[in-house]
């Protein structure tokens, strides 16, 4: 018997594959199986041996079965470490492609003004780029003859049958008057939007973009003016020691009036904040000039505040040292995956 | 406004360096724009003296001389100039001084074995000019040692200000003067002309037609005058600001003109013909002004005529016909006043620029005339000698000009405190304002101040408040911060929402001109004339666009043709047409959906890529596919197979599609491309969500149909027949398959779709689920004719 055993033991374990594997538990332990046989052997035996051989035969079929299953786990392993192998891939293959989107630089910039004023209460207003003199200008404490038109360089419209002529707006603060008219105070507003002046050359596009800060209310003071501009361009710059100076300037809509420079280096070709003697202007500001509040129905004996307003393409360049301004407007893919944003933050 | 230095200190006593008049003209609200420092290259260099020339022992072309540095040690300095001599004045560099046309320190020389302690310079060297033929020869009168720029009068540097238009009164340097004198930089010199008192009655008269153009004019005629050049000073002076010497009679106008900001005009009296009168033009008349350009006037602009001929545009500039030149021997000088906006139109119209008229039409003081006829009498007179007539006062036809009321403003404390937000006195106030010539009366509460002539830009209580504190200086005032208002949570913004997800969705976000060519316009339905622009920048930017596509094709194409294909582009902002503006989102994709890859095929862009763009967008700020309709076709420029229009019952929302292949040919595109556009404005606003309907956690039943259909029908009715069935238990409906071929009716097509059943309450029954089977397939038959695909 054990060398039968042995003889078995050594076919399970010469077996290759889980098919051969399985023959062979039918050749062995199947309905005619050769174990099988033996244990239909017992009858015959005397009753006397009947017991002692078939516990012998059961053991015997036990110890296969159990080689069997060991043999099946092996080759089990075996096969998968295969198919394992088989089935490797170049993982450094690139993965399907996926277009990666942008934003555009200037509404990046637009997006984190908005953002930081919104902590302060300032809404959102908007108003029509096509407009009339009376919003652009008049309102606006610049009459007719008023020397700071020609600055402007409007682009002007055909004339209509009455002769009127419509113009593009030349700054965001046609939005104050718009909102003054329409709103009572207090008033927090912010006005983004698109301007336009007759005038392209390196620094100049025809077409740019503001935005318009606006605050009226009771005993707003040239103090509370300074320390919301300060304020807004070292979080904007994210420069704790910017230096800041204001000088009284000219806008017929505020008085007083001012503008704000930032100390920055130029000796480098670029220009940087934070150190150096030079300064750049970047704001101009001041107190709402009691004519306008008065061309919008706001007693300037009640409520005062100010304004300030600055070129935002301008401040794009400067944070995110865009070089040419012209290139903002020219649409080149490769241009906008480069200074573009990504809409999930970041770069 | 440019002025130098030495020219300031005529007007102002003051010991300030350049550094801080410059730093006290910013704080004073006068901008500095440059400064221009000509000793700055001279740096160094001084007059010597040679004291003895030799020849050069080595080389018969140089000259070895002793020079006279001043230092009381000769040097000895080897010459090759031809002109070095004994006794000659010179411009000298000592060793170490820096060579401004090299930029080289001068080192200690050995010329033909002789030392050489030093350089005896020509003017190119010094880049003063070209003469290089020699060295500088200097006056006689210089002392050796002098520093250099001093002795050419070149230690005057240029300070060139940005005045805003408020501040007509620093259009001259006596009013910058003023100013800085109020800041306490030095006292203002009194001003040393004395009345004019004439010695015979003028011969011309003068008579003002309309008094509202010109409430004021004085003249006086000098006779026997010599026209020759300015002083040397006023020459440089002149020069430095960059304007010519003409001849002294008209260097006295335009010298006073920045000096007092009190523009003068001189006629050369012979060529006048009789009395002057200050009328209106009729229109037509044609007038050569000193500019040499000959002007139409238009009708009304105010002008001087002697007889019949136009002499002068009075304000703005005056005539070639009767200009002062070398041979005048009698002027006829006149100062008058001009209306300021009548000077704006006259200026813009002829668009001449002249220093007078951009005193004139920002405002010249009114009691500067007397001043103007004294202080040009006496120039006159000194630098041209002759006899001056009494000064005689023009007549006014409709009877003289009102005098204006004197302004007197009111500035209570509490509005200087309120608007300032700073602690200052109404003691401090009143003194500022004095320092700046105002006559101030002081009261316990407020004062009432009345500014002085030339401070016509002073209307109101806050342009007190800002002379205050603009001599407090801005930056002294001390930064406060806003006060806190309560916050409410807001909804993000749509535009902002939709630029995000187009950016998501790998659209790149650009920023295109709002004016395009009149041609491209009318491809994309522009018609409105209102919207053509009356002084385009060029015809390529002439009219406001009535669509953000052209701008999106343009851009595909010059993507295109530097190499960079597949162009996935948006802009959010305004197209413009008869109605107004409308806020867009409008973008396109060309080419193919993506770069070649190893496993993922290259496709075409087709409109389901913009479709899904368009609906990506109204999915963003909360609109669900059921809640609006999608129809075949779209606006005249969209392919019109390949198109289609989004609306709400009659609401239009977007469009989107294929462009129309002849659009793209007028383009020059030979490429794919899809675009749409979404009406941002027609949107709802995006709401904050507040509590959040229970989630069933009942699973979800599939069930599939084929419906075979008129090959024509529009897939998505049998999408809404089903949605319609019941709205709360069928939760979605996604066609899963169409097909047209042989197997099929083939004016047919089968519709193969999956139905999800959402359980609200319990799980649904067989027979429930069956039932509902049995709804879909009647109601999609009776809204269809749809059968189900056996």
């Amino acid at each position: 018997m054990s060398n039968q055993l042995y003889q078995w033991q050594s076919e399970i374990q010469g077996t290759q594959s889980i098919r051969d594997l399985e023959d062979l538990r039918v050749t062995l332990l199947g309905k005619t199986g050769e174990i099988t046989s033996l244990l239909k052997t017992l009858g015959t035996i005397p009753a006397d041996q009947r017991k002692e051989k078939g516990a012998e035969i059961n053991h015997l079929k036990q110890i296969v079965a159990d080689a069997i299953d060991l043999k099946r786990e092996q080759l089990g392993e075996l096969e998968l470490s295969q198919r394992l192998i088989h089935e490797k891939v170049d993982v450094t293959l690139s993965s399907d492609p996926e277009a990666k989107g942008s934003i555009h630089p200037i509404s990046q910039v637009f997006n984190e003004i908005v953002t930081y004023f919104a902590h302060f209460g300032f809404e959102i207003e908007t108003g029509p780029e096509v407009e009339d003199e009376d919003h652009n200008f008049t309102a606006l404490n610049m009459p007719d003859h008023h020397p700071a038109r020609q600055s402007h360089d409007t682009f002007y419209f055909m004339p209509d049958e009455s002769g009127i002529k419509k113009l593009l707006r030349t700054h965001t603060s046609t939005v104050q008057i718009r909102t003054m008219q329409q709103k009572k105070p207090p008033l927090r507003i912010l006005a983004p939007g698109r301007v336009y002046r007759c005038d392209y050359d390196a620094t100049h596009t025809p077409m740019f973009h503001q935005i318009e800060g606006l605050v009226i209310d009771k005993g707003i003071n040239f103090g509370h003016l300074k320390s919301t501009v300060i304020e807004f361009c070292k979080y904007f710059f994210e420069i704790e020691n910017l230096k800041i100076r204001f000088r009284p300037s000219f806008f017929p809509f505020t008085e007083p009036s001012a503008e704000m420079d930032i100390g920055c280096d130029r000796s480098g070709g670029g220009i940087k904040f934070g150190s150096g003697d030079d300064w750049l202007e970047v704001f101009g500001c001041g107190m709402v000039h009691p004519n306008v509040l008065k061309n919008c129905g706001i007693d300037s004996d009640e409520y005062q505040g100010f304004a300030f307003g600055f070129g935002v393409d301008r401040f794009a360049m400067l944070k995110y040292g865009i070089p040419d301004l012209r290139s903002m407007f020219e649409s080149d893919n490769r241009w906008l995956g480069h200074y573009g944003f990504s809409p999930f933050g970041g770069r | 406004m440019k002025f130098t230095v030495s020219w300031l200190k005529d007007h102002l006593d003051t010991s300030a360096t350049l550094t801080e008049i410059c730093d006290k003209l910013v704080s004073l609200g006068l901008e500095v724009e440059g400064i221009i420092d000509p000793a700055q290259k001279l740096n160094g260099f001084i007059v010597a003296h040679v004291v003895e020339r030799t020849q050069h022992p080595n080389a018969d072309r140089l000259s070895l001389c002793q020079i006279d540095d001043g230092s009381g040690t000769l040097l000895q300095v080897v010459c090759g100039a031809a002109n070095v001599r004994q006794g000659l004045k010179i411009a000298f560099a000592r060793e170490g001084t820096v060579i401004p046309s090299t930029g080289i320190a001068l080192k200690k020389g050995v010329i033909r074995e002789i030392e050489s302690n030093g350089m005896i310079c020509s003017a190119r060297e010094l880049m003063l000019g070209d003469d290089h033929e020699g060295i500088m020869e200097l006056d006689e009168s210089l002392t050796a040692g002098t520093d250099l720029a001093q002795a050419l009068g070149m230690d005057d540097p240029v300070i060139e200000l940005s005045i805003t238009p408020n501040r007509s009164d620093c259009f001259s340097v006596r009013g910058i003067a003023r100013d800085l004198a109020a800041l306490g930089v030095g006292k203002l010199r009194p001003l040393t002309y004395k009345p004019h008192i004439g010695k015979f009655d003028s011969p011309i008269k003068v008579v003002i037609e309309n008094s509202h153009a010109c409430p004021e004019f004085r003249g006086v005629y000098i006779r026997n005058v010599k026209n020759c050049t300015a002083p040397d000073i006023v020459k440089r002076r002149l020069d430095a600001i960059g304007q010519r010497s003409i001849n002294a009679l008209v260097d006295v106008t335009n010298y006073l003109t920045v000096d007092l900001g009190r523009p003068l005009h001189v006629f050369d009296a012979k060529k006048l013909k009789g009395d002057l009168l200050v009328t209106q033009a009729v229109g037509g008349e044609t007038f050569k002004a000193l500019n040499d350009k000959e002007y139409t006037l238009a009708k009304g602009m105010t002008v001087i005529k002697d007889g019949d001929a136009v002499i002068s545009l009075g304000a703005i500039m005056g005539g070639e016909s009767t200009s002062a030149d070398q041979d005048t021997t009698d002027v006829f000088l006149e100062c008058a006043l001009w209306d300021p906006i009548l000077v704006t139109h006259a200026g813009r119209d002829l668009q001449i620029l002249s220093d007078a008229r951009t005193r004139f039409e920002r405002g010249v003081d009114p009691q500067s005339v007397q001043l103007g006829i004294d202080a040009g009498v006496q120039l006159i007179l000194d630098w041209c000698g002759g006899e001056a007539s009494h000064v005689t006062v023009a007549n006014h036809n409709q009877g003289k000009p009102k005098k204006a009321p004197e302004t007197r403003i009111t500035l209570t404390l509490h509005k200087l405190l309120s608007l300032s937000g700073f602690d200052v006195t109404l003691g401090t106030a009143s003194d500022i304002l004095t320092r700046l010539g105002f006559t101030v009366e002081i009261g316990k509460t407020e004062l009432v101040a009345t500014p002085p002539s030339y401070r016509m830009d002073i209307e109101g209580a806050a342009d007190l408040v800002e002379e205050i504190l603009r001599i407090i200086g801005y930056d002294n005032i001390p930064a406060m911060p806003l006060p806190q208002i309560g916050l409410k949570p807001k909804p993000p913004r749509k535009a902002d929402v939709i630029r995000y997800t187009l950016a998501g969705r790998g659209l790149n976000e650009c920023q295109t001109w709002a004016f395009i060519s009149e041609e491209k316009s009318t491809w994309f339905g522009g018609q409105s004339p209102a919207l053509v622009l009356e002084n385009p920048i060029s015809i390529e930017m002439k009219v406001m666009r009535p669509s953000i596509l052209p701008n999106m094709l343009d851009a595909a194409l010059k993507n295109h043709n530097r190499d960079s294909q597949n162009s996935k582009l948006f802009e959010i902002a305004s197209q413009f047409n008869a109605g107004g503006q409308q806020l867009m989102a409008t973008g396109i994709r060309s080419h193919n959906t993506h770069d070649r890859h190893w496993q993922s095929n290259q496709r075409a862009v087709t409109v389901f890529d913009v479709k899904a763009d368009a609906q990506s967008i109204l999915s963003a700020v909360g609109l669900s596919d059921q809640s609006y309709q999608v129809d075949q076709g779209a606006l005249p420029y969209y392919h019109p197979g390949r198109s289609g229009t989004i609306r709400q019952g009659n609401r239009m929302l977007g469009y989107f599609g294929e462009i129309h292949p002849r659009i793209l040919k007028q383009f020059g595109i030979d490429f794919s491309v899809v675009g749409f556009e979404i009406f941002i404005d027609i949107l709802p606003e995006i709401k904050l969500k507040k509590a959040i309907a229970n989630f069933s956690n009942l699973q979800s039943v599939y069930r599939d149909f084929a419906f075979v259909v008129d090959r024509n029908l529009p897939a998505d009715k049998i999408v809404s027949s089903i949605l319609k069935i019941d709205k709360k238990l069928i939760s979605a409906v996604e066609i899963f398959d169409v097909y047209m071929g042989d197997k099929i009716d083939p004016a047919m097509k089968s519709i193969a779709v999956q139905v999800r059943i959402d359980p609200i309450k319990a799980t649904l029954t067989d027979a429930e689920i069956h039932d509902l089977s049995d709804k879909i397939m009647s109601q999609v038959a009776k809204n269809t004719g749809g059968k189900i695909r056996e």
